[in-house]
């Protein structure tokens, strides 16, 4: 059968995962193992980048685009890059070997989602990718705390799942189809609304947009920080691109769809950004955060455009990078603010990289995190939504506020006598991998729109 | 997306869904109106077959029967893949072997790990 070669970055993390999962004795290092899984998810990105574009697979339910091929690489590196982190750290308790078969299966999951254009592929994609990340928040299970946060996370993501399943089979009964290019025909009447409406309140919830946000701080601040590093930034790459996909058959169909991500967009832009100040755990602050940058992604989405499409797209790798850099130092200092005081007396390289990721993540030129704003907001002005976009920059402005608080523990706050952290050299070559892509991502933001945007 | 069926299909859903509502509370209020408030004992009791029940009821399960019925529930699975692959076995050719054989191997895997943790050990 022609075409399954298109197929190889998924089927070497399939293997991969059962070889981390098998390898080793009787009695195996659980280093090695993750180190394998790190050379796996490397592997598979490199794969994903070689196999390139190609003609849709099963009837058009994958589909091999330029956007496929970039958010499928984009995920693997990510996912490779924290493999690489979580190997060189001091084994825990926990079991971390199968922690990276987890990480792996998600980003199957992941790469699934990124080609999926048919209703229950995405589905079953968006359940592998969610289905690791229960186990990872909750597998330090002597932890009673990151118990509680994994069934939170477990709970409420299964209730959007089925939202979102529900409003499918709405759009199965009211389309007859569930391939993308069916479902979106010109007049979808009031069950049709109805379906676009769950299918899209269950994404929102997923990416932890408001006003369907409640659950990620407190499921986060539950969980070990290892975990949220991963949890919240790849699944939500691969996400972005199921709901961009999937807005942009439904959009024509549906106009009043624009309404509701600029509402969501308003309220997570703003409403993340202000919650986000009074936080003293870095969980929480950059749940917080998330939920704002979920709001930027919208903007760009409520244009409706190409170019918006491809810039919400660019938008989460913008944030997903930065983001995991930040949850990935406060796992090794501490989960609380005052945790990072006296880090750059500490480790003065470990801090400087911080201030590189926050002021990416606030969005200073010529960090990619401005990239990624600059785009979303010429889509939205484009569009003719001024209003928001002032608003939205605005909030940008406010939010350098509370991402200042974590410079100002790390440079100038008192610190308490301690041990500095001491992981292994491949944690810090994994930090720079980050900064290297925060840095250079930037420069090359013209070209990567241009191969998202070719999709539209 | 046309909209398929006529109106009167959505009062027929309409009138599911009212008389879905009013039903419980209809009846919750009925026997309660009805019925004589006549409460012993027995009548208060954990319902438990008709047998008196024994114990306290948060007993401890054995761990173990969660990882047996785990592991039942992937070879389950298994099963039902195979059925209908052994009956269309002769018209679809080499690749359905190859396929099936790669669906068995990752479940094989499964197990094989859940043998090297000491899963199938009963303790």
């Amino acid at each position: 059968m022609s075409g399954l070669e298109r197929l190889i970055p998924e089927g070497i993390l399939i293997a991969g995962a059962i070889a981390v999962l098998l390898s080793g004795g009787a009695r195996p290092s659980p280093r090695a193992g993750v180190g394998l899984g790190a050379a796996v998810a490397a592997l598979s990105a490199i794969a994903a980048l070689v196999v390139g574009t190609g003609e849709p697979l099963f009837s058009g339910a994958l589909v091999f685009d330029d956007m496929a091929v970039t958010v499928r690489t984009a995920i693997g590196a990510l996912s490779a890059v924290y493999l690489l982190w979580l190997s060189a750290q001091e084994p825990g308790p926990e079991r971390r070997r199968e922690a990276a078969v987890f990480v792996l299966l998600a980003t199957l999951g992941g790469m699934l989602m990124a080609s999926a254009r048919e209703l229950i592929t995405l589905f079953i994609a968006l359940e592998l990718g969610t289905m690791p990340a229960y186990v990872l928040m909750g597998y330090r299970r002597e932890d009673s705390r990151g118990l509680e946060g994994a069934l939170k996370y477990f709970l409420l993501s299964m209730t959007t799942s089925l939202v979102m399943l529900y409003g499918m089979s709405l759009l199965y009964a009211a389309s007859g189809s569930t391939a993308y290019d069916a479902i979106g025909v010109a007049d979808p009447g009031l069950l049709g609304v109805f379906a676009v409406l769950f299918v899209f309140v269950g994404l929102l919830a997923k990416m932890s947009a408001a006003p369907f946000h409640y659950w990620a701080p407190d499921a986060y601040a539950g969980a070990p920080a290892v975990s949220v590093a991963f949890v919240s930034t790849v699944p939500k790459v691969a996400g972005t691109v199921a709901f961009v996909r999937l807005a942009a058959v439904l959009m024509p169909s549906v106009p009043e769809l624009g309404v509701v991500f600029a509402v969501a967009s308003l309220a997570s832009i703003v409403l993340g950004n202000l919650a986000a100040y009074p936080q003293s755990d870095v969980r929480r602050l950059m749940a917080y955060s998330g939920v704002a940058h979920a709001g930027y992604m919208l903007l760009a989405l409520a244009a409706a455009t190409p170019a918006g499409y491809a810039a919400a797209v660019y938008y989460t790798l913008a944030y997903a990078v930065p983001s995991m850099a930040v949850m990935l130092v406060a796992a090794e200092e501490g989960t609380a603010v005052d945790d990072l005081a006296g880090l750059a007396a500490r480790r003065p390289r470990h801090a400087w990289m911080m201030v590189a990721f926050l002021l990416s993540l606030i969005g200073i030129p010529p960090l990619v995190g401005f990239f990624g704003k600059l785009y979303v907001f010429l889509a939205a002005v484009d569009a003719g939504l001024v209003w928001l976009v002032v608003v939205a920059v605005l909030a940008s402005v406010a939010s350098a506020g509370y991402y200042f608080r974590l410079v100002r523990s790390m440079f100038f706050a008192d610190a308490p006598e301690r041990e500095a952290a001491r992981p292994g050299a491949l944690a810090g070559i994994a930090l720079a991998l980050c900064l290297t892509a925060t840095l250079l991502a930037g420069a090359f933001a013209g070209e990567l729109l241009g191969v998202l945007g070719l999709t539209f | 997306m046309t909209p398929q069926g006529s109106g009167m299909d959505h009062l027929v859903l309409l009138a599911f869904v009212i008389i879905g509502c009013l039903f419980v509370p209809l009846t919750v209020t009925a026997s309660h109106l009805l019925g004589r408030a006549k409460r012993d004992e027995r009548k208060l009791d954990t319902y438990e077959c008709g047998s008196e029940p024994v114990g306290p009821p948060w007993v401890q399960l054995r761990v173990g029967y969660y990882v047996y019925a785990l592991l039942f529930v992937v070879f389950d699975i298994e099963t039902v893949f195979l059925y209908p692959w052994a009956v269309a076995f002769n018209r679809l050719g080499v690749f359905i072997v190859v396929e099936m054989t790669i669906f068995i191997a990752i479940l094989g895997a499964g197990l094989a790990y859940a043998w090297r943790e000491g899963a199938l050990r009963w303790r």
